[in-house]
Parts: structure tokens; sequence; C-alpha cells
């Protein structure tokens, strides 16, 4: 057993000698240096962190070091379980320490299908990779925490070094490709029932479960956005098309198709396409389809060519499906299927060299050279074709009204060339992903594009544009059909382009990234390294990083107001309006305001760190107070409070509204005392000048009065002296 | 005025002439009176009329100098002026107080200096004093500011220095309404030049 184990460690010596560690409690594990794919830098960076590293449980709740139950290796890499952007390490269960794990740690720059992985973690579904729990843990190579999700390593090796091993015949290379098939049909049923698509199916990504080589299964899909890190022969045409980040989710169609041209590739044994640039691979393909360009005359196998047939079917109605492969591994006979062909032209439209007498190539082509598609579009030349060679008057009429409404608005709308371009290709090929300037995206991959742009440190600006412009909206109301089919898109274009169409905290392309993906971390400068994906976990960590971060800055900026306002369902709009305020005070107080409300929802744990934060910038708010007095006295509250941690009394001692009342009127009072000191002194003074009436008349009478005095004094001297 | 009041006027011209009548008699006897009042006093104790009359002359001139209508240096003057001559109608009253004794004080270089100098020294008070007061006017006022500029000190910094806007925008509202009402004056010869124009 241990020899088993060993071998499928790699059988090295040191993974021996962890397997004795473990056995003794002992975890000074020797480095490792197997992987040529690693580099330098990483290596450094690996070599420094001698010691395993937790991983800390992540959920809804606030993360606690009691679920410390993992454990990853830093100094042993596992580079045969590597995704396209996660490097694999090792990983031990310390409750149950034989289950042989690997932990692939995601890259923070990239997205990942954190719903998905919810979704899948704990289970077992049949032919697919287990994930055995996730959480983050602190590595060192991206000096952050960083997403580690924990696998079941697979019991055999990668499906791909198998077909390129030379040992085995092209025999049991074809039962191998039939076992694929057959194993796709339980794990993609297995996915469809929890509503995942797996969109990461390639030769280097599917193994043995065992050494006998007699079952398979699927590995990760969840480290990247869907279709991100494929090649685009494993993309349809529509998919493949889209930027990498921006594919979307797709169905289990796209899987399927996945899963044959995988083994068109490992069948024909060769890397032929890795010669061509990806646009080529797309351009053969609409010109001479999918099977034509991933299979035509390679396969020895005629057998196997009619099940990729019908598995690399471009369109979509007329591509197998899983119960049709099933019917096929029966050898049942499968029924064809009736679709509508693409319709050709009688004559071509020369546009940038090629002779397009397809929709879809021209559309394709078109896509490529914007500036040449403007100019046919505006010449006519695109109507003519479409009503003259094409016979299609209603796409004609389309063309030519779109047209007319864009010179209509071309004054007001600043990019109204790209956004024509950009209608006409909607309606030329509604099936492509939509395309501004240089993007392209499907309907559900509006959101994983985003996020790839924004966590790439990319401008998304273009995306933004896109949905300001109402692209997106017109593809999803192309017509009534599509309007009834896509309600809930329609909703959530309106809703994002609503949050767009609002500049202040909470809103804007910060919340459209968080509404759109509900599994991406925050993305605020303060926290990013903490990889926060739940609002519970948000308070704890700014209480965390006190010490390490600029205090002098408010807690809640852009991202996190949009993180909250995404994740907290309740109604917000106040605080978000507070906080977008000019004035300071309003806006301390707003932060104030909306931490409190995470507090109260999320816990009572005293926030000790994150109140003396907040504390030391409520000034702005105090000053709201007229009164001096009522300012000390507030402000010597403050350090009181800030040792209970507790942001709901430092919200009640600031916004008092007693005090505020209190302020109120003695601020009246006052104001009332100095206009009354003002009008007497303005009085004194003009009673006191000398040559005032009133002094001249004074003294006059002081005189007389004094004069008066004497003659009685006198007088009554002279009475008595007689 | 209304009709009816008018009417009651017309109906009774007589009381009211009447009732104007009684006034400048009254007044036209006065003088009379006082004359008759007079005589009797003079006739009555000639004596200290006399000796009134020759010590009390600097109050007589201060009198008519002084054109004021408080007559406050007429009263500084009478007052001192009092002070010299009652010795002497002291003495007048308490011994023989006939006309005899009266012409020796008034006669006496010694008593009329006294009534005199005593008459200027009211006038002297009237010069000195009142400077002194309205100095000491000046200096309680001052104090008196002090005073309440320290409260308004105090008001500011226990409220800050916009418990003060109250006066400032005050001052800004006057301001406005002088430079509102320079223009009235302004625009005034204008439309007084344009309608001589026309």
């Amino acid at each position: 057993m241990v020899d088993a184990i060993n071998k499928l460690d790699g059988g090295s010596e040191p993974d021996s000698n962890l397997k004795e560690n473990k056995l003794t409690g002992q975890l000074s594990v020797p480095i490792l240096k197997t992987s040529s794919q690693i580099s330098p830098e990483n290596d450094a960076a690996i070599m420094t962190a001698q010691k395993p590293i937790s991983l800390i449980k992540i959920d809804a709740e606030i993360p606690t070091k009691s679920a410390e139950r993992y454990e990853v290796y830093p100094n042993l890499p596992l580079p045969e379980y590597d995704s396209e952007t996660a490097k694999a390490f090792t990983a031990i269960d310390k409750m149950q320490p034989d289950l042989l794990l690997f932990c692939l740690i995601c890259d923070p720059n990239i997205p990942i299908r954190f719903d998905e992985l919810k979704k899948l973690s704990g289970r077992s579904l049949g032919n697919n990779i287990i994930v055995e729990n996730y959480g983050n843990l602190d590595w060192p190579l991206y000096e952050q925490q960083c997403l580690g999700i924990i696998f079941q390593r697979p019991g055999g090796q990668s499906i791909d070094k198998y077909f390129k091993s030379e040992e085995f015949s092209d025999q049991k290379k074809l039962e191998i490709a039939e076992l694929i098939l057959l194993s796709s049909i339980t794990a993609l049923r297995n996915l469809d029932k929890l509503g995942v698509t797996h969109r990461s199916i390639r030769p280097n990504n599917i193994y043995f479960s065992d050494l006998g080589h007699e079952d398979i299964i699927f590995g990760e899909c969840v480290t990247t956005p869907p279709g991100f890190s494929q090649s685009l022969e494993l993309e349809t045409i529509e998919r493949g098309i889209a930027d990498e980040g921006s594919r979307g989710n797709g169905d289990v169609s796209d899987d399927v198709y996945a899963v044959a041209a995988t083994i068109s590739i490992l069948l024909r044994n060769t890397s032929s396409f890795n010669t061509l640039a990806n646009d080529q691979i797309s351009f053969n393909k609409i010109i001479k389809n999918s099977f034509n360009t991933l299979v035509e005359g390679r396969l020895k196998s005629q057998k196997i060519s009619k099940v990729l047939e019908g598995m690399l079917q471009d369109n979509i109605e007329g591509r197998w499906g899983l119960n049709d492969i099933e019917l096929w591994l029966g050898e049942e006979i499968i029924p064809s299927r009736g679709y509508e062909r693409e319709s050709r032209a009688s004559k071509g439209l020369l546009f940038d060299g090629v002779e397009c007498f397809t929709k879809l190539t021209l559309a394709y082509s078109m896509s490529r050279n914007r500036s040449k598609a403007i100019e046919i579009i505006k010449s006519e030349a695109l109507t003519n074709w479409c009503e003259k060679s094409l016979r299609d008057k209603v796409l004609a009429s389309k063309i030519s009204q779109v047209t007319d409404d864009s010179i209509l608005q071309k004054d007001r709308a600043k990019y109204a060339d790209e956004l024509l371009l950009s209608k006409i290709l909607i309606i030329l090929c509604p099936t492509y992903p939509i395309s501004y300037k240089n993007i392209q995206y499907t309907l559900d991959g509006f959101g994983s594009g985003l996020a790839t742009e924004l966590l790439r440190g990319g401008d998304a600006k273009i995306y933004t544009e896109s949905i300001s412009l109402g692209l997106l909206n017109f593809r999803l109301q192309l017509n009534s059909d599509e309007k009834v089919k896509n309600e809930d898109k329609i909703e959530i274009a309106n809703k994002i382009s609503r949050y767009l169409q609002k500049a202040g905290p909470g809103f804007g392309v910060e919340r459209c990234l968080y509404e759109l993906n509900p599994g991406c971390p925050c993305q605020s400068p303060i926290i990013i390294k903490e990889n926060i994906f739940f609002s519970s976990m948000l308070l704890p960590t700014l209480d965390k990083i006190v010490g390490i971060t600029d205090t002098q800055k408010s807690p809640v900026d852009r991202h996190i107001a949009a993180f909250i306002a995404t994740k907290i369902k309740d109604d917000l709009e106040q605080h978000l309006s507070e906080i977008g305020d000019f004035d300071k005070s309003i806006q301390t107080l707003g932060m104030l305001k909306l931490l409190v409300h995470i507090q109260n929802n999320s816990s009572s744990v005293p926030l000790l760190g994150l109140a003396k934060w907040v504390g030391g910038l409520m000034k702005p708010s105090i000053r709201v107070y007229k009164s001096r007095k009522l300012r000390k006295d507030i402000e010597s509250g403050i350090p009181q409070i800030i040792r209970n941690g507790n942001l709901g009394e430092l919200l009640k001692l600031i916004d008092d509204p007693s005090h505020k009342e209190e302020d109120k009127i003695g601020y009246q009072t006052a104001m009332n005392e100095y206009k009354e000191a003002e009008e007497a002194i303005l009085k004194t003074e003009k009673n006191s000048n000398p040559e005032s009436e009133i002094a001249v008349k004074t003294s006059k009478q002081a005189a007389s009065v004094i004069s008066i005095l004497i003659m009685v004094f006198i007088s009554s001297l002279i009475l008595l002296a007689n | 005025m209304t009709e009816e009041t008018n009417n009651q006027e017309e109906k009774n011209p007589r009381v009211t002439e009447e009732t104007d009548g009684e006034e400048p008699k009254k007044r036209s006897l006065q003088p009379l009176l006082w004359v008759i009042f007079i005589a009797i006093i003079i006739l009555a104790f000639p004596e200290t009329v006399m000796l009134l009359f020759i010590g009390m002359l600097p109050t007589f001139v201060a009198f008519i100098i002084d054109r004021s209508p408080q007559k406050y240096l007429t009263c500084c003057v009478c007052a001192m002026n009092v002070t010299g001559v009652f010795p002497g109608i002291h003495e007048l009253w308490t011994t023989q107080n006939n006309i005899a004794l009266a012409l020796k004080i008034v006669t006496n270089i010694f008593d009329l200096s006294l009534m005199y100098l005593s008459a200027a020294m009211g006038w002297f008070i009237y010069s000195i004093v009142p400077p002194i007061i309205r100095i000491f006017i000046k200096i309680i006022g001052q104090q008196r500011i002090n005073l309440l500029r320290g409260q308004q000190q105090n008001l500011t910094y226990e409220w800050g220095k916009d418990v003060a806007n109250i006066i400032i925008s005050k001052d800004i509202e006057k301001k406005s309404n002088s430079n509102q009402q320079n223009n009235e004056i302004k625009e005034k010869p204008n439309i007084a030049q344009s309608s001589a124009g026309r």
C-alpha cells in the first residue's frame, strides 16, 4: 500500500519521508525539487517557506483557526496536477492522514468559479475529481492570502501522458478514447444535476482513476473562468472567438464538444495546431467546420470518427448530446437531426482579401478588421450583398435600418461607428459573441470577462461602455423570441446599466463586478491581500489589518462599499449616498453607519482595532457639533468605546439626537447673545464718544449737580456754624 | 376727516372760537401777574431784593449768554453765585434786615468779591468738569466694550467663529441695501435726464 502511494506521489524519496513524518507527527519536510516548470523566483519563495501552511476554512460564517484541518507543503510541489493558472502542492488532512491530497493554489489575479466550487466541495461526483475542501492560506509566493483548493489525488496518471507514451498500442488507445466517452457521460450528467458545466476539459486535465487504466476522472474546473485556459481547438467556434475570460459557462453541449476535441487531439497524438494562430484555428473552423478542421483524414478509426463528427457539430441543434453518445456506445443507430443549414450566397463578398459566402465568415472577418467593416457598411455594399447575393431581404432591411439610426444619432454618440458595427455583427450572426472595439464576450461571459480585466489590473472601460451604449440589451432583445428567452438576462443587464449610471461609492463598475461575479474576492487595495469572499469576513479582516494599513484613510472605499452593497441585500442606499457626499462629516458618519449595519448583521465580536481606526476618523463628524465643550465630551468618550470595540456605541455617541438638539438650541442662544453684545458695543461706542450728544449732556449735568452740591454743602456749613 | 366731523365744526364755530380765545387771554395775563408778584416782593422785601439783584448779577449775565435749552451754565453759575450771596443774605436776615445793612453789604468789597468770585467759580466748574466727565465716560465705555468683547470672545471660543455669522450676514445685507439705494439714486438722474431729453 505504501509502495503504491509512493508511486502515486511520483515515487520520490522525499514523499516517502513525508509519509513517515505524517505518522510521527513531525513536519520537518525536506525540500523537493522535481519540477522543471517552477521558475527560480518561485523556487526561492518556496524555499523560504519551510513549514507547512494551514488552510483556513472560509464560508459565510467567520473564519476560525479551529478549522485548520488541512496543511499544505509549499516545498512539495506536484506539477503533474498543476492547472493552467494554479500550481499544485502536497496537502494532508490531519483527520485522515492516509488520504492522498493535493492543493491547487489559485492565482489571485484570475477570477475563479466560486459558485461552482461551493457546489462541488465535499461531494463525490462519479468520474469527476473530488474537491475535499477549500480555504485561504497565507501563500509566500504571492505574499498574500490565496485560495487553496484541496483535491483528492487521482489514482492514475494523466491521459495526455498515456497517449504520448509509445508503450501502448493504437487499439488500446482507441479503447481508452471510448472509455473517455463513456466516463464523460457520467461525469457531465453528474455536473449537470448540480447546474455546473465543466468547461475545462482538455487532454492534460483528464486522469485515470486507477493504476489499471480502467476508469477515467475529469480534473478540476474551478480555478479559472469557464474556458479560460482552453486551447481554441477545444472551444466551440462561438466561445472560441470570445476573449479568454469572457467565454461564459455555456452548457453541457460545450463540454460534449470539448470531450470530442480532446479525443481528436489525443488520437492524432500530435500538437499539429500549435503552429497555427488562434485566429487561423477559428477561421478554419468557420470555413471548413470543426469536424473537418480537427479530425477529418487524421484518424484511422471510422467508428470513432462518426461519434466525433456528431459531437463536433458546429450547429448546436445538430450536435450530439450525452444520450446520443450513450446510444452510440451501445452500438445503436443515431437518428439524424434536422437543422437549418447556413445559407450560402450566390456571389461572394470580397472583404479584406477573402471572398465571403456566408454570414458567419463575413461576420468573423468584419470583427477582425473593424475599420474596413465600417466602410462596407456605409457604402451599402453589405446591404446590397445581403439582398442580392444572399437573398435575405429581412436581414438587408434590418442592416439598413440600424445604419440609418446610427447616422441620425451620430452627433450624439461618441462611438457611433463602433456601435453600428457591433450591432450589424449581432444582426449578421446572433450566436457569435458581442464584439465591441477590441473586446468580445458571450452573453453569459460578460461578468467573468469584466472580472478578468479588472483582476489583471486592466481597464474595464470598454466593457462598461458596451453596456452603457445598450449593446447587451440590443443583443438580448434582438427579436421577440429572444426577449422571452432572455427575460432574466435583460433584467440583469438593466440592473448593471443602472449601477453604471450611478457614480457614487457602492455603484459603478465595482458594483457590477461583485454583482456579476458573486465569488469574486473584494478587490479593495486595503484588503486585497486578505482574499475576502464574504461580507462576514470583512469586519474581522479590517480589524486585523489595522497595524499594517494607513489608518488615515477610510476603511470603506469604493470596492468595499460595492462589495457590501452586493453581499448584504438590505436597503443601504441611504448609507451609500452619505458615503458619497461631498461633506466630509456626512461621509464619515455614513461610513460608520454602514460598518455598524454590518456588525449588527454579522456578529457581536468586539472589533478593537477597527473601532480604534474608525474612532480616529471621526473628527469631521464630531465637528458637526458647534459646541466645543460637547465636542470635547464626545472626544473624551471615544477611547472608552474603542476599548469595548463596539461600533454601534460609537455611532450612538457621535450621532446622538439629544446631543444634536442640545447643540442646536445652545448655538441659537449663543448667536443671540453674540448679537446682543454686538449691539451693546455699538451703542456704548456711540455714547462714550466725547463729542456725542449724550456725553456732552451728561457731563454738563454732572457739572450742574456738582455746583448744586457745593452750594448745598457750603450753605449747610454756614447755617451750622451759626 | 369724515363729513360728519366737518359738519359738526360748521355747526359749532362759536364754541371753538371761545375755547381758542381763553389761552391767549391766560398768556397775556401771565406777565402782568409776574409784574404784580415781583412788585409785591420788591415792596415786601426791598433789602433782600436789592442784595440779590446786585449779588446775582453774574447769574443774570450767564442766563442771557447761555443759549442752550437746558441752561446748564446758568445752573452752575447760579448755584455757585447763591453760595457766594448766601452769607450776606444770612447776615441780613439774622440781624437788622434793613436797606442800610443791605447797602453796607453790597458796598463791602470783600462781600461783593465773594459773591462774584463764587459765581466765577461756577463758570470755572462749568468749563472744567464736563471734559473730565467726558473722559470718564469714555473710559467707562471702553471698559464696558472690553467686557462685551470678552463675552463675545468666550462665545466664539465655545461655539466657533460661525456664531458671529449673524452679524456678518447682517452687515452684508446692510451693505447690499445701501448699494442698492446708491444705484437707485444713480439711476434717478438718468431717468430725469431721459425725461428731460424727451
